[in-house]
């Protein structure tokens, strides 16, 4: 599985010295790089640095901003003892903790069918599962759907739709599928069933498959917010997206009521907003370097077609 | 002129006054209260009075929990949280089966309200009220209007409506608002007509790079009264009308309206208006913009204005924002801003899954807020906990409300029923006691002035449709609504000019305007006829 | 299944010359194969109820659905949305506005995580290349809620976007206002979010390439911008193909959350798509036409399995790679 990625081996096997030609488009294409990050970045520093801005100076001056405006960190201690922001916070942890699990095992029984060889329904079944891909009820059947399930305003509305996406299922399939067939025969052969070949073989071998995987499904849960705002009733029960669209889309003055006094605006309304998306982006980009070698290695899709 | 005016402003200021201190003439609560009974009802609530922003649970809410209390009935609140949008909320809440005992909602309730009854979705109180909820019953025929606001043409009371203690007064909430500061070191008088707008707006671009501004949903709803200079009436939501036939029309459809739009164009050419009014602005992004100093004169409300001058007191720059009269048109013509019933668009309905033995219980707790006791609870909260009388045997609340940290609205919200609006009627006073004497005034100048032209244009609420007509008017109105604000806004930007105004006539011909007039016009007789 | 013959359960060894009856093959299967389809049983029950059951309730595309009533009690009313739709003033507008934003976004979008995969595989400097893809792929973490918060704040009129617009000789405006900025404002914070992490499958792709490909091209002679054109690409349009078959088997499903979040009256014009018509006249209008919503999201289905189909068989016959 430890394939080395392509420019290492190239450098080091490489007999031939550089050309100028080469040495132009090595510039050019380092240049070009270091500005697509100074772009991908500055977004990201801009709420960081308006986290820490005084509010007032933030409000006359939005464009911007190459420092914060006046520091002041007082938004950070507000947005940490909102109880919406907090309630919010928990509740999309909880329906991370309890949607994560079903998407892996999921996944991986659904990515190892996809895989197996010599199942004689396979065909059908993938087609079936292949069409809800490209074919669906739509916004309002499937929230009459939900409805009379009696999901309506429980977690398990928001977990249960979204307990396998097909495409991850695809790319599953093809980690399965680059495992040697050896592996499995041999299991086979020691008496081994396929949930034990799943669990104890598979799930091992393309471990950077999963991370991967989890990470998907788990930004996708974290970021989602539509779903919840056609499900979920109870405020106490909203995820935290749903709670930042209040705050960051419609205005609402949510979290000013709470955190300023006496209806003053000028303390954190605006940079409040800048503080909450920190510390609910945040959570996502730390878990994220710890999973990053696995990423080239985990996503196929088409090369390694069976 | 205008000394005479702001005379007679202050004159019609205390006579309002006065009237406010006079309680309604309402049925007396007896001892009915609390109910014998261990009856447990489900409430779902809407925007209006559901738990103030700061509570996470109706648990939390002094209001909801002393209604319990108070009427002795178990309710299990259910409300659209803050964070959502109202209208899906209420939408995706009518699939349910089965439904809660209380629905209270918006307008679209009263207006399909026959089709609603004849699907069973809420029930014809018509049987029960005189007998149940007497205070309703005798608040309703205390004025024509009341009562046919709340049945459908064969007579069929359906909900228990909002009602404002003093009339159009209340009605009027929102208004145009002038930084008197800049207009004394510009030297200018208030601006009454069009032209003079033209000139401040100018004179302030000129001098403090400020433009004009506004939230954006009370500009498009509530704007009528700026259209009303150039003699239409309406703004970007569509609204149906009077005109002196008494012939339903549509404001968006006649050339008044185009002229206010043009105006609005000429403006926004010019660099006179805040460029980001139409991206959906918000009240709090307006009120960082008027706190950042780039407007002088602006579009908002009574509340908004007491927060603006309470910011501009804080940041002691010495902003001095006032109400403005309505503008006029350059001839002297009155704006038509709002009507002069009284009468909120919401109502609270029975399901139709609520248990028979229930209804009566249901009923009568509903009707506390009719009765001279409700009414004080609704508006004030308990005595003694959030308000009392003063020395004059006037109400005023409480320490616990006037210091509470999250604000004088916020306060409010939490211990009454109808700070925005409910079921019940919302006391003058209260308006009195939330707002500063600044934004009083300015309502007084929003109200009175135009007071004479103000009313009778206006559909009075409770017109009713047939099941059919509910069926056929809402597709249309729902096709020509986005047709008419997406025109509004082009026709603001200079994306449209009046070249194509024909076309665009056109196009609402073909969208069946014709058809939704006529359905409205059927529906207004009839009423006339009840 | 319990009365499988006796000959299966003792599984003689596979006999090409002897024919097996329909039973047997089942049999077999089932004893062979019965885990897996264990396995994909909760697979297909889910799909059963939150897939294939939403299904049926298309079915009140053809009917003036009232909750109340129900499904069953609702009045039939046979084409009629249908009609309605296609004679709507705005079908042809959102029908444009919804290729128009889905194919520009496939023109720009699609090719750029495929440029950069091929940009970072040509940088040499591990350290570098390490970081561009760290600082790449972190706009994807960040939600679309606060993505368009961004947005709004940076187009508003005295944002960061009218202080370039300004700095480049232009005009103050609010760019959301703005239709002529809508596409470019979508398109470009679409890349921003997605290029870092898109390349990744490219580049997982790009390293399963045989090395000593290029060991050969540059005996050949081959220069990088040769190498890229003859070894990486090929290499890589597997995978360029089957994503591309995906993409377009979904050409009408635009970023609608993100459209409803940026979107407004000024803009209708050309962000109005058939998804958020529908969410609009479906769900929040004052007392919505349900039916009428669900035929438009009907069609809109109908369209892009077609374009899926279609795609899969120009696939087939162009590159040999297909979804089925």
């Amino acid at each position: 599985m430890m394939i080395p990625s392509a420019a290492k081996k190239q450098k080091k096997s490489s007999l031939f010295r550089p050309t100028l030609g080469d040495r132009v488009f090595d510039i050019c294409n380092g240049v070009f790089l270091v500005l697509l990050c100074v772009v991908t970045i500055y977004p990201m520093y801009y709420v960081v640095a308006a986290s820490f801005s005084n509010n007032i100076a933030l409000l006359t001056n939005p464009g911007f901003l190459p420092y914060p405006r006046g520091f002041n960190a007082g938004a950070y201690r507000l947005a940490f003892s909102h109880p919406l922001l907090v309630s919010g916070y928990q509740n999309s942890l909880i329906y991370l903790g309890t949607a994560l699990p079903i998407n892996l095992v999921m996944t991986l029984f659904c990515g190892y069918f996809m895989a197996s060889k010599g199942v004689l329904l396979k065909k059908p079944i993938i087609a079936l599962i292949m069409f809800t891909m490209f074919f669906s009820g739509g916004m309002i059947p499937i929230y009459l759907n939900i409805r009379n399930l009696g999901l309506f305003n429980s977690l398990w509305s928001l977990t249960l739709p979204g307990a396998m996406s097909v495409f991850n299922c695809i790319i599953c399939k093809t980690a399965i599928e680059a495992v040697p067939d050896s592996l499995q025969e041999s299991a086979y052969i020691d008496g081994a069933n396929d949930f034990v070949i799943v669990f104890r073989i598979i799930f091992p071998l393309i471990m950077p498959t999963v991370a991967v995987l989890l990470l998907y499904y788990g930004v996708a849960h974290w970021n989602s917010w539509f779903p919840a705002s056609l499900y979920i009733e109870d405020r106490t029960r909203l995820p935290v997206q749903n709670i930042l669209r209040a705050v960051l889309i419609a205005n609402s003055d949510i979290l000013n009521a709470a955190a300023t006094e006496n209806d003053r605006i000028d303390q954190f309304a605006e940079t409040i907003k800048y503080a909450a998306i920190v510390i609910t982006t945040v959570p996502v980009l730390c878990i994220y370097p710890f999973l990053q070698r696995y990423f080239v290695k985990g996503v196929m899709i088409g090369a390694v077609k069976g | 002129m205008k000394k005479f005016l702001s005379l007679l402003v202050a004159v019609l200021f205390i006579a309002a006054s006065t009237s406010a201190l006079a309680a309604p003439d309402l049925y007396p609560a007896g001892d009915r209260y609390p109910l014998d009974t261990d009856v447990s009802i489900t409430w779902w609530v809407g925007e209006g009075f559901r738990p103030a922003e700061v509570f996470a649970t109706a648990d939390e809410s002094p209001f909801h929990v002393n209604l319990q209390q108070l009427t002795g009935v178990n309710i299990d609140w259910r409300w659209v949280p803050h964070e959502a949008e109202q209208s899906q909320a209420l939408n995706l809440m009518l699939t349910e089966n089965p439904l809660p005992d209380v629905i209270f909602g918006g307008v679209n309730l009263v207006s399909d309200a026959a089709r609603y009854m004849e699907e069973g979705v809420f029930i014809d109180l018509t049987p029960y009220l005189e007998e149940h909820a007497p205070a309703y019953w005798q608040w309703l025929h205390s004025n024509p209007a009341y009562a046919n606001a709340f049945k459908t043409d064969d007579g069929k009371f359906f909900g228990f409506g909002f009602f404002r203690e003093d009339g159009g007064w209340n009605d009027s909430f929102n208004g145009p608002l002038v930084r008197q500061d800049w207009l004394d070191e510009c030297g200018l008088e208030a601006p009454v007509t069009i032209s003079d707008w033209t000139n401040v707006l100018t004179v302030f671009n000129e001098k403090y790079g400020a433009t004009f501004t506004a939230p954006w949903p009370r500009f498009r709803q509530m704007g009528s009264g700026m259209s009303g200079a150039f003699g239409a009436y309406g703004s970007s939501d569509l609204s149906l009308y009077l005109d002196g036939d008494g012939k339903v029309q549509m404001a968006q459809a006649q050339p008044e309206w185009l002229n206010y739009m043009l105006q609005l164009n000429e403006w926004w050419a010019a660099g006179l208006i805040d460029q980001d009014l139409l991206a959906n602005q918000s009240d709090t992004e307006t009120r960082a913009k008027v706190l950042a100093g780039s407007s002088g004169l602006a579009y908002s409300s009574m509340g908004q204005l007491s927060n603006w001058r309470a910011d501009a007191d804080q940041a002691g720059e010495g902003a001095n924002w006032v109400g403005l009269q309505y503008p006029t048109g350059d001839d002297g013509t009155l704006s038509m801003i709002f009507g002069g019933y009284g009468i909120g668009s919401t109502v609270c309905v029975i399901s139709g899954d609520t248990d028979e033995a229930k209804i009566p219980v249901i009923l009568q707790m509903l009707d506390y807020a009719y009765t001279d006791e409700g009414f004080l609870f609704w508006n004030y909260g308990v005595q003694g906990e959030s308000w009392d009388y003063d020395a004059n045997g006037e109400a005023i609340y409480l320490p616990i409300v006037t210091e509470d940290p999250d604000g004088l609205n916020n306060a409010i919200e939490k211990y009454s029923g109808t700070t925005w609006n409910g079921c019940g009627i919302q006391a003058t006073r209260l308006l009195y006691l939330k707002n500063n004497p600044a934004s009083i005034e300015a309502n007084n100048l929003w109200f009175y002035p135009n007071e004479a032209v103000s009313s009778y244009w206006r559909l009075p609420p409770g017109i009713t449709l047939t099941a059919d007509e509910s069926t056929e008017n809402d597709f249309i109105r729902s096709s020509i609504s986005t047709l008419v604000s997406e025109t509004c806004a082009k026709l603001i930007t200079g994306e449209m000019t009046a070249a194509d105004w024909d076309e665009y006539v056109g196009q609402l011909e073909s969208l069946g305007l014709a058809r939704m007039l006529e359905i409205n016009q059927a529906a207004y007789e009839r009423y006339l006829a009840r | 299944m319990t009365t499988s013959p006796p000959r299966a359960k003792f599984g003689s060894p596979y006999n090409p010359y002897k024919r097996k009856s329909i039973g047997q093959i089942i049999a077999r299967d089932y004893k062979q194969n019965k885990y897996k389809y264990l396995m994909v049983l909760p697979v297909l029950v889910f799909i059963a109820v939150f897939a294939y059951t939403p299904m049926t309730g298309l079915v009140i595309a053809f009917k003036e659905f009232r909750p109340r009533l129900g499904i069953a009690g609702s009045k039939w009313v046979g084409l009629t949305h249908f009609e309605n739709f296609f004679n709507d003033i705005f079908f042809v507008r959102i029908l444009r506005n919804t290729f128009s934003i889905s194919l520009l976004n496939i023109l720009f979008g699609f090719p750029a995580p495929i440029l950069l995969a091929l940009l970072l595989n040509e940088v040499r400097n591990n350290k570098f290349k390490r970081s561009v893809q760290t600082i790449t792929y972190m706009p994807y973490f960040i939600s679309l809620i606060v993505a368009c918060a961004l947005i709004r704040v940076y187009s508003q009129n005295n944002g960061l976007f009218s202080q370039i617009a300004v700095a480049f000789g232009g005009t103050r405006q609010n760019l959301l206002m703005n239709k002529n900025a809508f596409y470019p404002i979508y398109v470009i914070s679409e890349i921003w979010q997605q290029i870092g992490w898109n390349s990744i499958i490219y580049l997982a792709a790009l390293s399963s390439i045989d090395q000593e490909q290029y060991e050969a091209a540059r005996i050949d002679g081959a220069n990088r911008f040769k190498q890229i054109l003859y070894v990486t690409l090929p290499g890589l349009l597997p995978t360029i193909m089957i994503l591309f078959i995906l993409r377009m088997g979904s050409v009408l499903n635009v970023g609608f959350e993100k459209i409803i979040l940026l979107y407004s009256e000024a803009t209708y014009e050309v962000s109005d798509v058939i998804s958020t018509y529908l969410y609009r006249r479906g769900i929040v209008a004052e007392n919505p036409s349900f039916s009428y919503a669900t035929a438009i999201g009907l069609f809109n289905s109908v369209v892009n399995l077609t374009f899926l189909l279609v795609f899969n068989w120009l696939a087939k016959k162009a590159t040999k790679s297909s979804l089925f």
